[in-house]
């Protein structure tokens, strides 16, 4: 693996470019996507105030059929304003105990103007569509003198200031690091009559929660970033230009295409690493102290985009940037952003726990579910957080080992997928809301468990359900028909009823609604059980028989039957009340396995026999299909178990509770 | 008095007296049995007669611990409160047996025997309980306060640093720091002990104060002795580690080798317990005598 710094040529050959004059760099030749939001920003960073001055054209573009009066526009640092915001009432008491001294932060629009040089800034008010917080100010909306028709675009200039937040929550400085993600006034989706669950024409544009992330239109960002001179700049797009300021500044200019959000860190301590794969350079910008880790990034990144490509569709950007967050920023850590991601490591953690991959693979293949495929993540978050730990499952467990990718200590192990179900399977209140729920309205730690790993989980029982060929097949065709586009749920149910028939018929019935109304709209568990085993020898007959039209009465020594047979059954039962078909494994003692069908309809099952041979054990979902079965070791029954296992961990707590008590003796 | 002699002689001392040592091992054996029985009761039920008993033979399995925990945390946790019982009721059992262990490493050419051991026990008991809870005390306030300093001295080591690097350096400097005096202070209740059983006297607070005296006095050579024998039982213990290791516990058979191992190595940490009595008697005698 080649790994160089490439700091002092990369920066000296950008500013040559920019010297002799290098224009605006096209990215695709082709627009990729509507590009209805685009935004041309010009932003300086105040490292001494930690404020951001900024000045912002956007150009919006109405491609619904409605006169649109209003814009509606996101401002997400507001959320750090103060105690009274609903993102810091929803996150806690805690929140905003960790929020040190003058580590609050907010955002002003200071102006806005149309091109025509109309002042709309009186115009602007805060609102709270999603609840009756009247003192938050993470949503404003601006009233038009004249209405943008159909197919019309408007262009606003708008002016900011923004203080940036201690990093406490995905944005944020951290002395000399920062991270600034949704930090200038952005401008909210509206949705047409139809789109989505739109009955008519609206605007999408929900207040900053503190477990709700982003919606966004695609466009094009031309931003250029003002930064002190020595500070090494990172950002969604490519670079177009570093220009020397003469003050001691530098402006980094970044180029993005076809993107819903623009995010951007910039640091003097960043070791500014790169490596190739395919068309896709890959940039690391690490914390000096963790460099030796840069190498788990890359091979991470580059395992996820070979998946991605091979297994849902082309990653069209031509780089991708792997941010490392500074220590004491690490909340800013574990986020996605178009073409660059935040990851996270640690000093002396070594490849046994594999946090800094997971997190890698987990950011990246958001740049797919959230980026290229933008559903809305603040109602739909399973659509993205879901698919998104879906695929991270499946590339975590192909590159680092299925029983050993996240966790692979001497003794004990733990492959992504069980960990992800383990999340699911051992949360105490797995039906306190059903996955499809707005991000925002789950309770108690729901939101977590459900969005990301049930879903990943029932993606995961339908993959094993339906064959992965399939899966891959669907997910391909979901994928090609909504990237760059806002789907819904109903948009990805519909590619599943279209696909999963192609392949299998009516196998699974008319579509494969039954199966999304128990995992994704209902809140049941599934839960399968295999009961008792029974073996009872069947006793020869006695009394009188007919024989040759003769009664006899049979002696039961001399008409024994010389060979033995058992009456044996096997009994599944169904706690939970999810519905799915499964198959029971009846392995009987002279090795012979029989596999019975079972549908899964009634509550419980028996399987019967009559044989020489007893029934040894038995197993429910015998080939694991039924990753969402939330208890496992239910799953089977042997007549013989071993007690080995029993003895080995009885002896080893034997052993460590000697030791205690050996120790406690030198204090006694 | 010299460390190594001490050491020398600890060694000798220990090995003489093997028969005290299998009774010593013999209680611990016992006092960890009944809950063992009952760690394995809880597994067996648990567990149930479901085929997932065989995924834990090569290691724990993630999604077999998991779910158990999951059904049967409560078993558990009462096995684990109950741990913390015993914990506290082998101290108070060694407290009695420390008396014996006294006596008969004191008597050097009086051969081992059950009565002596007991009579030991019985002698010192109450004044070892005085001093049980005369240093308990005291452990608990210098821990709690230490830590408290501690603590406020880490905050401030580590806020706005720059790198992890700083807090796990930080946070070892803190632990050694915190664990010296708590080891000193267990050293003075040893040789507190070792005190009132050479010199026969009844006020443990005086006792105390004697040992207190001595330690801070000949304070290099009781740490050298210290550090000296404890490098035992971690050679002991890396050996059983590497074993461990080396062996796993994979099949009837290797459970049984492991037996036997984990049973030695705990008979090497009674032997420890003594070899350290014996160790620092010899040094408390020897530096008295050459005062």
């Amino acid at each position: 693996m080649r790994m160089k710094s490439k700091i002092i040529p990369f920066s000296i050959a950008l500013v040559f470019c920019s010297a002799v004059g290098f224009g605006r760099q096209v990215i695709f030749n082709e627009p990729l996507s509507p590009r209805i939001a685009n935004y041309k920003i010009s932003v300086k960073l105040d490292t001494e105030e930690k404020m951001l001055t900024g000045t912002e054209t956007l150009t919006w573009r109405n491609t619904s059929t409605d006169a649109i009066r209003e814009l509606q526009f996101h401002l997400y640092l507001n959320a750090f304003k103060n105690t009274e915001s609903t993102f810091i009432k929803e996150a806690g008491e805690g929140m905003s105990e960790r929020v040190p001294k003058g580590g609050w932060g907010w955002i002003d629009v200071t102006s806005m103007k149309t091109a025509e040089g109309e002042d709309l800034t009186s115009r602007i008010e805060f609102i709270h569509p999603d609840d009756d917080n009247e003192k938050d100010q993470t949503v404003i909306r601006v009233l038009l003198t004249k209405p943008v028709r159909p197919k019309q675009s408007i262009r606003l200039n708008i002016d900011f200031t923004a203080k940036l937040p201690r990093a406490f929550r995905r944005t944020g400085y951290y002395q000399n690091y920062y991270f600034i993600a949704q930090w200038f006034p952005k401008i909210g989706v509206y949705e047409a009559a139809g789109q989505r669950y739109a009955v008519k024409g609206q605007w999408n544009c929900h207040q900053y929660h503190a477990s709700t992330e982003f919606y966004a239109d695609y466009g094009v960002y031309d931003v250029d970033m003002t930064v002190p001179k020595d500070f090494v700049v990172g950002a969604t797009g490519i670079v177009q230009s570093v220009k020397d300021n003469g003050d001691g500044t530098k402006t980094v200019s970044h180029h993005a295409e076809d993107v819903h959000d623009f995010a951007w860190t910039a640091s003097p301590t960043y070791v500014d690493l790169t490596e190739q794969w395919r068309h896709v350079k890959i940039r690391v910008l690490m914390q000096p102290q963790r460099v030796h880790q840069a190498v788990r990034y890359f091979q991470a990144a580059k395992a996820a985009l070979e998946y991605f490509d091979k297994y849902v569709g082309l990653y069209p950007y031509p780089n991708l940037t792997v941010v490392d967050p500074a220590y004491g920023a690490m909340s800013a850590g574990g986020m996605e952003y178009p073409t660059l991601i935040t990851a996270g490591s640690f000093w002396g953690i070594g490849t046994s726990l594999k946090f800094a991959e997971l997190v890698t693979v987990h950011e990246f293949g958001h740049n797919y579910w959230y980026g290229l495929v933008g559903n809305n993540e603040f109602e739909e978050a399973w659509l993205d957080e879901g698919f998104n730990q879906y695929y991270e499952t499946r590339i975590m467990n192909e590159t680092y080992g299925s029983k050993a990718s996240v966790l692979d200590l001497p003794g004990l192990q733990g492959g992504d997928l069980e960990v992800t179900r383990g999340g699911y399977s051992g949360m105490g209140n797995p039906k306190i809301a059903p996955t499809f729920t707005r991000a925002w309205e789950f309770r108690q730690g729901g939101y977590g468990n459900l969005t990301y790993n049930k879903t990943a989980v029932f993606m995961t029982t339908l993959e094993r359900m339906i064959g992965r060929p399939v899966m891959d097949t669907l997910m391909k065709t979901y994928f090609n028909r909504w990237k760059f586009k806002h789907p819904c749920a109903r948009d990805f149910l519909a590619v599943v009823n279209e696909i999963v028939p192609k392949f299998h018929g009516n196998k699974f019935g008319k579509d494969l609604n039954w199966y999304f109304d128990q995992v994704l709209y209902g809140t049941d568990i599934c839960d399968y059980e295999l009961r008792y085993i029974e073996n009872t020898e069947v006793r020869p007959i006695q009394g009188v028989v007919e024989r040759e039209g003769k009664k006899v009465t049979l002696d039961e020594k001399k008409d024994t039957v010389v060979k033995k047979l058992y009456d044996s059954r096997a009994v599944a039962f169904r706690l939970g009340e999810i519905k799915l078909p499964t198959s029971v494994l009846v392995h009987f003692d002279d090795g012979e396995e029989v596999r019975e069908q079972w549908d899964g309809q009634s509550r419980w099952a028996e399987f019967k026999y009559r044989r020489p041979e007893k029934i040894l054990w038995a197993k429910v979902d015998p080939d694991t299909v039924l990753i969402i079965d939330i208890n496992w070791n239910n799953n089977s029954k042997t007549t013989e178990p071993t007690t080995a296992p029993i003895w080995k961990y009885t002896l080893k707590f034997l052993f460590w509770l000697q030791n205690v008590l050996q120790l406690a003796a030198t204090v006694g | 008095m010299s460390v190594l002699r001490a050491f020398v002689t600890g060694i000798k001392r220990a090995t003489t007296e093997f028969r005290m040592v299998l009774l010593l091992y013999v209680i611990n054996l016992l006092a960890a049995l009944g809950l063992a029985l009952a760690f394995r009761s809880a597994l067996e039920s648990g567990l149930g007669t479901s085929l997932a008993r065989s995924e834990l033979m090569d290691g724990i399995s993630y999604p077999v611990l998991q779910e158990f925990l999951g059904q049967h945390m409560e078993e558990v946790s009462v096995v684990f409160r109950q741990m913390v019982w015993l914990t506290l009721l082998y101290m108070l059992v060694n407290t009695v047996l420390a008396g014996g262990i006294l006596t008969t490493i004191r008597d050097k050419d009086v051969r081992f025997s059950l009565r002596e051991f007991f009579t030991g026990c019985g002698t010192y008991f109450f004044r070892f309980l005085r001093l049980f809870f005369l240093f308990g005390i005291l452990l608990i306030v210098l821990a709690s306060v230490w830590a408290i300093v501690l603590g406020v001295l880490f905050d401030a080591f580590v806020t706005d640093g720059t790198s992890e690097v700083t807090w796990i350096i930080a946070f070892v400097i803190m632990m050694v720091l915190f664990l010296l005096p708590i080891m000193i202070l267990i050293l003075v209740a040893d040789y507190a002990k070792i005190s009132a059983v050479l010199s026969n006297t009844h006020s443990m607070l005086k006792t105390a104060w004697r040992s207190t005296k001595f330690v801070f006095r000949h304070f290099f050579q009781v740490i050298g002795l210290q550090f000296l024998m404890l490098l035992v039982p971690i050679a002991l213990f890396a050996i059983y580690l590497w074993l461990d290791l080396s062996i796993g516990m994979t099949s009837i058979g290797t459970i049984w080798l492991m037996l036997f191992f984990q049973q030695l190595f705990i008979l090497t940490r009674v032997w420890s317990r003594v070899f350290f009595f014996s160790g620092e008697l010899e040094l408390y005698e020897g530096l008295q005598i050459s005062q």
